[in-house]
């Protein structure tokens, strides 16, 4: 699994860990790594930019 | 006729002699003997207890015959001998197998007391401190002193970051915690950008956090801050993390435990200057001793930015 984070709908890093914040506008979205790679690619780590997280569904544009 | 009427037999001075009455001529006649001792009549007399008859030992020799038929046949013998085969193999196995303890390895036992009249074990407890020594101890941990050489163990590290503890020893208290940063230091991995670290005001009143602070000028520079943590039975990591970038923005955080990274603050454009913020990990699927590594880097020519990371504290399960 990765965790996406999202502040204000626009990626803010990842774990691949399972993950927590005290920062309230942080919203970890889990996602298994083949549905992300689907989405966005094999190196989906270098088009985080391209990741937002719109009503709770994880767009890539 | 009968015995009664017989006269006896006599010998020198017309004396009585031993003698016995003979049925089959109707009268006594002279006992006569060898060896010391007067003939006896075996085939009548009673058997002496203990004794066997004939009869009795060919009866037991006949079960001796049949039990060692039924034991000592090759067959037997075979298969007794199978068997013991097989426990040899199996104990071979055992012997070398690495799941288990081999048995031909020395098994350390560490134990001390002694045992006693009423044939119980006791055992001495160990690490008893007096008041005294639990003052020292903890004048020694409140200036640093022992933290600094606590730290330079896996295992010391790994202790003094176990919760509750942690915020009591290290994080409120400014000589421990900043004796614990002391443990590594920040080192440039790339680029030429000039790496300052330091050690400030943590997150919690008190206690110093690392800071590493990559300058303005020069290329695109990383700095990694690391050591060892033994993460058996650790279920959860945290850390506060403090990014002030101080110019354009193009910064990265970067945290790994061993070659898996917890955390990435995504790319060199989306990373933010943020205040002090706990991140909080599920390490339980990581285990064993791992090099925990804190990761920066500065990607723009007029940033300057700041990176500070404080109160690591580790969770068991």
């Amino acid at each position: 699994m990765i965790y996406l984070i999202f502040i204000n709908n626009a990626n803010a890093g990842f774990s691949l860990v399972p993950y927590a914040s005290s920062d309230p506008e942080e919203v970890v979205y889990p996602i298994a790594e083949t549905d992300l790679i689907t989405l966005a690619g094999s190196d989906w780590e270098d088009k985080l930019d391209h990741l937002h997280l719109v009503d709770g569904q994880l767009i890539f544009n | 006729m009968s015995a009664e009427n017989k006269q006896l037999v006599t010998a020198a001075d017309q004396k009585i002699a031993p003698q016995y009455y003979n049925p089959q001529t109707d009268q006594y006649e002279h006992l006569r003997g060898k060896n010391g001792a007067s003939n006896v009549n075996v085939i009548e007399s009673a058997l002496p207890t203990g004794a066997a008859t004939a009869a009795k030992q060919d009866e037991q020799t006949a079960q001796l015959e049949a039990l060692n038929a039924q034991v000592a046949t090759d067959g037997k013998l075979d298969l007794i001998l199978s068997k013991l085969s097989d426990m040899e193999t199996e104990l071979e196995a055992i012997k070398g197998s690495d799941g288990i303890k081999r048995i031909d390895e020395t098994v350390d036992v560490q134990l001390t007391g002694s045992i006693v009249e009423d044939d119980r074990l006791r055992v001495a407890q160990k690490d008893i401190y007096d008041l005294t020594q639990m003052i020292t101890l903890m004048q020694n941990t409140a200036d640093g002193t022992m933290i600094s050489d606590l730290v330079k163990a896996t295992y010391g590290r790994t202790m003094l970051l176990l919760s509750p503890y942690s915020d009591n020893i290290l994080w409120t208290r400014s000589a421990p915690s900043a004796a614990f940063w002391g443990v590594s230091s920040w080192t440039r991995t790339s680029g030429t950008k000039i790496v300052t670290p330091s050690t400030t005001t943590g997150p919690t009143e008190s206690g110093v956090c690392t800071r590493v602070k990559i300058g303005t000028g020069g290329i695109a520079t990383t700095a990694d801050y690391s050591f060892d943590l033994d993460f058996t039975t650790i279920k959860a990591l945290s850390i506060y993390t403090k990014l002030e970038e101080f110019g354009f923005v193009g910064s990265q955080i970067l945290i790994y435990i061993g070659n898996t990274q917890i955390y990435s603050s995504g790319s060199v454009t989306s990373a933010r200057e943020h205040d002090w913020t706990k991140r909080t990990f599920d390490v339980s699927s990581i285990t064993g001793v791992q090099t925990f590594r804190l990761s920066v880097g500065a990607f723009y020519t007029d940033s300057e930015p700041r990176y500070s990371f404080g109160n690591l504290v580790l969770e068991v399960e």
